[in-house]
């Protein structure tokens, strides 16, 4: 399905309700976090703005494609949204979560029936988005099961409640989100520090993501920067993208999603020809600078004549 | 543009904002800087979008926010003429810094005569040419160095006690970990003897005045926003800013690098608003009139972009105004990242490295072909008309933009264009609208008053309409959690505190901060098959990647190739003779040039300069360089890289050098 079918025209009034409601759910995610004190849920509530804010710029996208405007305004269920949010974070973090999940529910049943409706880019699109919601809703489930310790909770993840939390209590890995257990051991920063927190699966995982020519020289990094280094590469935008299709795909019941490397896609292997050089010229125009007096005169001279530069590289 | 849009379409449709990457300049203009931040955060929706200026100047910025709560350097160039003492860190004014330097050799001739101390590993041409004293310290140990110079200035109470105690925080914890640095141990981490430390000391310390600088000795090497950090901090332990002839001059590399931060083409938004701060996307959502819930997005820069084109995340990279294909860092691997993105380059000129690696090549028009504004180092704005048409389809960046932001139908909240200014002029009125009452205020500027001016220094505004000289100058610091840019960020992980932290348990109301860090060594370090340190840099005739400059006969002539400084003991060690070709090789690549003997770096140390990068030949001084930023300003560190040295063969014609001496 293309801009150009006929099937398009009316995508932009299936997309409506699915932008009005991720639109609310970032208002509500934002209402939430400025009652959020734990750091590592923040960040959590940031990627989750953040997956919401993706799934709205690609249906934006599809809507723009038909020339027309989407609206991303989120209307009168914005201002419930935040409401309820608002209200939910009163009562703490789990009472948030549960409200984040109940609007995600609502989301996946939306996202499932358009994209049985639509196919080509549209489709590929919406996939996408469901992918995300699909993960942010297990994330959730996951989250609530630990937090009130109920077996029928953890009973609608597809893996035992073991393989998202290592430890007794529920934790935010600020990579994956989840505090998945693993080899290295969890890595954690506190004050003076900013709060900082990675998982021991994610302390495996960013390990193995380091390019080779540091990761052979790792071992004679003191500690502390082992740690910070693994960190600083763990918290960025790559590596916590490769969280989510590798390990937080799995988790949600989905297949591992990770993209085709460019070098895979290269056309040409880059090696051509070299920039051509300027063309010779039977006279050239001399280097001249305005000249002072004194050290300045004698550095200007220095600097016109390049052989007296030359001395010094 | 039809295929330019259609990528782009499906890449963000397909894929999300992920999908798609703007890399562009330092040397736009602040327009188009402000047109393209517009479009990636108000129009596409994405956080992929950053500038070279990621290569040059994030440190200052980063350094400024982390030291004085935003980015804005404090001082003026007027202050060199008023500083009893210049000091010049990782800055060779010489070659870099022309006009500066002249300036700073014709104050040494003035009244004051500034004492000029050089902080560098090379004996360069600014050594040579003015410096009072040389600190060749080794590459990589900046911290140590200026920890050695605060710790001498608390010990010979060279300090201003009540500024300290009235405008700063943190000086006890600063004070803790600069006196681990006594002299004699920086001399052992270093190798610049103590006497030569105390007398910098000495000279900073007892001048009434003092100017310092940092250029990319500081923000390309080891541990750069903490040694960044370190010269603003010895400012404050002297109370010398906010008056003339006192600043901590963080530089910018590139003739427009200050708009790519204010305008938000970086990885900051306009204004040096701060994504995390609600209220600061509330208005930033208010004035461009969209949606607040689709801005405050975590900024991704250039280093991870690159990293996300490698890895496949990113489809389609718009290129504008640069030339990656030499300057990014671990260039052997992105070469071919390059290759295999969508590759949109818009450029001036269509045979540069990446242009030639490009699946569509937009013309655009160079400075002198296209009007707007440029913004210097010291805040000064100033107008640049159009002279000359651009030749055959090139267009001014902003136009092609425009174009660009029409062809994709974005459009504000309530549906009329998201871009309704259609010239430079009134892309600059947005902009000043934009920026009123914010740190990088432009207000009180118009296209009339600053083509009747000589530019004029932000922030410019009702209360100041001839704009301001230097800020800070009432000692108050934009620190306080609602203005603050940064939230106190951790040097060795760049993670930040929450705005709530940060709100209740860290805010410093006003004050600067001391900051500064324990030395830790490269984690690029060298080894018994890598035993050199490798430093790149820039020389006085040529412009970066040589774009431009290599079309200039006098300028390619003064500076024709590239070579490897090496000391004459390590040559002598490795039988290499003055021209022989050696081949340079790191863990990731190789440059093969001739080599340049005798005693301008130190032994165990080689230069090349990263100017060269034709892509088939192995010229390129990225090919050395590690895939390492530094954790705040994510800059790439590319002055340590750990390399050996292979004797290829003697020579058997003159290098140009040669002929020239001999002569």
């Amino acid at each position: 399905m293309n801009p150009a079918d006929a099937s398009w025209t009316s995508l932009d009034r299936q997309l409506e309700p699915l932008l009005a409601r991720e639109i609310a759910g970032i208002a509500a995610i934002d209402s939430a976090m400025a009652h959020e004190s734990a750091p590592d849920y923040v960040v959590m509530f940031q990627d989750a703005k953040a997956g919401k804010q993706a799934n709205v710029e690609q249906m934006a996208t599809l809507v723009r494609m038909l020339g027309k405007t989407p609206d991303e305004t989120g209307g009168v269920r914005k201002t419930l949204a935040k409401t309820q949010s608002s209200i939910a974070s009163r009562f703490g973090t789990t009472q948030t979560l549960q409200a984040m999940r109940t609007a995600e529910t609502e989301l996946i049943t939306l996202y499932t029936e358009c994209v049985g409706r639509v196919d080509g880019l549209a489709k590929r699109a919406l996939r996408k988005a469901l992918g995300r919601s699909l993960v942010q809703s297990h994330l959730l489930t996951a989250h609530i099961a630990k937090r009130t310790r109920s077996a029928a909770e953890a009973g609608l993840l597809p893996a035992a409640l073991g393989e998202y939390f290592a430890g007794a209590d529920p934790r935010a890995c600020m990579r994956c989100h989840l505090d998945r257990p693993g080899t290295s051991g969890p890595l954690e920063r506190t004050d003076p520090h900013p709060y900082t927190y990675l998982c021991a699966a994610c302390h495996d995982e960013v390990l193995a993501e380091l390019p080779p020519d540091l990761a052979s020289q790792m071992d004679r990094w003191p500690r502390e920067v082992r740690e910070a280094k693994v960190l600083q590469h763990g918290l960025g935008r790559v590596s916590r993208l490769n969280a989510i299709g590798r390990a937080l795909h799995p988790l949600a019941g989905l297949e591992p999603e990770l993209p085709t490397p460019a070098a895979d896609r290269a056309v040409i292997v880059p090696a051509m020809t070299p920039t051509p050089g300027p063309a010779p010229t039977e006279q050239l125009g001399v280097l001249t600078t305005d000249k002072g007096e004194g050290l300045e005169g004698e550095y200007t001279d220095q600097l016109v004549a390049a052989c007296q530069v030359w001395k010094h590289w | 543009m039809q295929l330019v849009t259609e990528r782009f379409n499906e890449a963000l449709a397909a894929e999300g904002p992920d999908g798609v990457a703007i890399y562009n300049s330092g040397q736009l203009l602040l327009e188009e800087y402000y047109t393209i931040g517009k479009i990636a955060r108000a129009g596409l929706g994405i956080a992929t979008i950053d500038a070279n200026t990621r290569l040059c100047t994030a440190t200052t910025a980063s350094s400024l926010m982390e030291s004085f709560g935003a980015d804005g350097p404090p001082g003026a160039y007027e202050d060199f003429d008023h500083a009893e003492c210049i000091v010049l860190v990782g800055h060779n004014a010489a070659e870099q810094s022309t006009v500066l330097w002249m300036r700073i050799l014709a104050a040494k001739a003035g009244p004051l005569r500034p004492k000029v101390i050089v902080v560098d590993p090379r004996s360069t041409l600014t050594v040579s040419t003015g410096a009072d004293l040389h600190l060749q310290l080794k590459p990589g140990t900046n911290v140590a160095l200026l920890n050695g110079l605060c710790h001498v200035l608390i010990e010979n109470n060279t300090i201003d006690s009540d500024f300290i105690a009235n405008h700063t925080v943190k000086f006890e914890q600063f004070r803790k970990i600069v006196s681990q640095y006594p002299p004699d141990r920086v001399e052992k981490i270093c190798g610049v003897p103590a006497t030569q430390l105390r007398t910098a000391a000495e000279w900073i310390g007892r001048s009434k005045t003092t100017v310092t600088t940092c250029l990319q000795g500081v923000y390309q090497s080891n541990q750069a926003t903490a040694a960044a950090c370190a010269v603003n901090s010895m400012h404050l332990l002297m109370g010398k800013i906010g008056r003339p002839g006192c600043a901590p001059m963080q530089f910018a590399g590139q003739p427009s690098s200050m708009n790519t931060r204010e305008a938000g083409a970086d990885g900051t938004y306009p204004a040096y608003l701060n994504w995390e701060d609600p209220q600061h996307m509330r208005e930033l959502a208010k004035r461009w009139k969209v949606p607040v819930e689709l801005l405050g997005k975590k900024p991704v820069a250039a280093p991870e972009i690159f990293e996300l084109c490698e890895k496949g995340y990113v489809k389609v990279l718009w290129n504008i105004g640069t030339n990656p294909a030499v300057s990014v860092m671990n260039r052997s691997t992105h070469l071919r990242t390059l290759n295999g993105v969508f590759l949109i380059v818009q450029d001036c000129f269509a045979d540069t490295e990446t242009a030639q690696l490009a699946d569509v090549v937009l013309p655009s028009a160079m400075w002198g072909e296209k009007t707007g504004c440029m913004t210097n180092a010291e805040r000064r704005c100033t107008l640049l008309r159009k002279a000359v048409e651009p030749p055959g389809e090139a267009r001014a960046d902003l136009d092609i933009l425009l174009d660009f932001a029409t062809r994709m139908n974005l459009r504000d909240a309530i549906g009329k264009p998201l871009i309704q200014y259609t010239d430079a002029e009134g892309a600059f009125n947005e902009w000043r609208e934009i920026s009123r009452g914010w740190i990088p205020d432009y207000s009180g500027m118009t296209y009339q008053k600053l083509a009747a001016r000589n530019g004029i220094q932000w922030p410019c505004n009702d209360d100041h309409p001839d704009g301001t000289v230097r800020l800070y100058a009432d000692l108050h610091f934009p620190t306080e959690w609602q203005i603050s840019e940064s939230y106190e960020a951790d040097l060795q992980t760049g993670h930040e505190h929450t705005l709530n932290e940060y709100r209740e348990k860290r805010d410093p109301r006003g004050r600067a901060v001391f900051v500064t860090a324990e030395y830790q060594p490269p984690i690029e370090s060298t080894d018994e098959q890598f035993p050199t340190l490798a430093v790149s840099g820039r020389q006085a005739y040529h412009w970066h990647t040589r774009t431009k400059t290599g079309k200039a006969p006098q300028l390619q002539e003064s500076a024709p190739g590239v070579f490897v400084s090496i000391n004459a003991t390590d040559a002598n060690r490795l039988g290499v003779l003055d021209g022989d070709r050696v081949r340079v090789v790191s863990r990731r690549g190789s440059v093969v040039a001739p080599a340049k003997v005798g005693d301008v770096v130190p032994p165990g140390v080689v230069f090349v300069p990263f100017h060269y990068g034709d892509l088939g030949a192995e010229h390129a001084a990225n090919n050395l360089t590690p895939q390492v930023s530094d954790p705040v300003s994510k800059q790439p560190v590319q002055k340590v890289a750990a390399v050996r040295i292979e004797r290829m063969e003697t020579t058997t014609s003159r290098e140009w050098w040669q002929v020239e001496e001999s002569r």
